[in-house]
């Protein structure tokens, strides 16, 4: 198993040029500080492996995914439909 | 949320746009959200909870609740603030801790149909159901 340690930014800056070179990939320190987080600094080949995986959602695709779920979603009766007031429901009786 | 509303559509057309903008954050405080509780909840039951529940725990980075009102101090600003305002326009205590994370967060817009915060300086509203002119 390959170990990995940083404590100086000098180490973080070699350690986003060895994962440029083994993968290609450009990381920012804050991109990469959030992966150690993540998964930790011990194990080299994890954190290869998390940085190659391919991202579950983009930020565009969670977007998408929060407008499907929030928007349309609530069906309410013809009587019901706009008669909530929120500036009056602070005055309702909670059952 | 309510997709018969008459406003549904406009409001729809107006914030899909805004929420897809990467660019954008969207921030709401506690006060709100305890108060959309009490909306989903007292009108759809479960369903209302199971919203309320993606809203709070799902995966939506660009979506943060801000939790503002921690400590003695905050609760004076939040008096200064109905002071200013709590006389002489619709602005309550609500309201007034809404302006107070804004304040807080360095947030200027806010998405409303409360015509109220048209009169809190440095507050620029965007009125989704706003009649265009």
């Amino acid at each position: 198993m390959a170990t990995i340690r940083f404590d100086r930014q000098d180490e973080l800056d070699a350690l986003i040029a060895r994962i440029y070179l083994d993968t290609r990939q450009k990381l920012s320190k804050k991109e990469l500080l959030e992966i150690i987080f993540e998964v930790g600094i011990q194990d080299y080949q994890l954190l290869k492996q998390k940085i190659q995986e391919p991202k579950k959602n983009s930020d565009g695709g969670l977007r998408s995914q929060f407008i499907e779920r929030i928007s349309g979603v609530l069906p309410v009766s013809d009587a019901d439909v706009d008669k909530i007031n929120p500036k009056s429901i602070w005055k309702n009786v909670v059952e | 949320m309510v997709e018969t509303s008459k406003h549904h559509r406009k409001v729809k057309t107006f914030l899909d746009p805004i929420i897809m903008n990467d660019e954008n954050s969207l921030i709401v405080n506690e006060f709100v959200m305890i108060e959309l509780f009490h909306l989903l909840v007292k009108q759809k039951g479960k369903q209302g909870c199971q919203i309320a529940e993606y809203l709070l725990n799902g995966d939506h980075p660009f979506f943060q609740v801000k939790f503002d009102i921690l400590q003695d101090s905050d609760l004076n600003e939040v008096l200064m603030i109905l002071t200013k305002y709590g006389r002489t326009t619709t602005i309550g205590g609500r309201d007034s801790s809404i302006i107070h994370s804004m304040t807080r967060h360095k947030i200027t817009n806010i998405i409303t149909n409360d015509k109220g915060f048209e009169n809190v300086a440095g507050i620029k509203v965007l009125d989704p159901i706003a009649p265009v002119l």
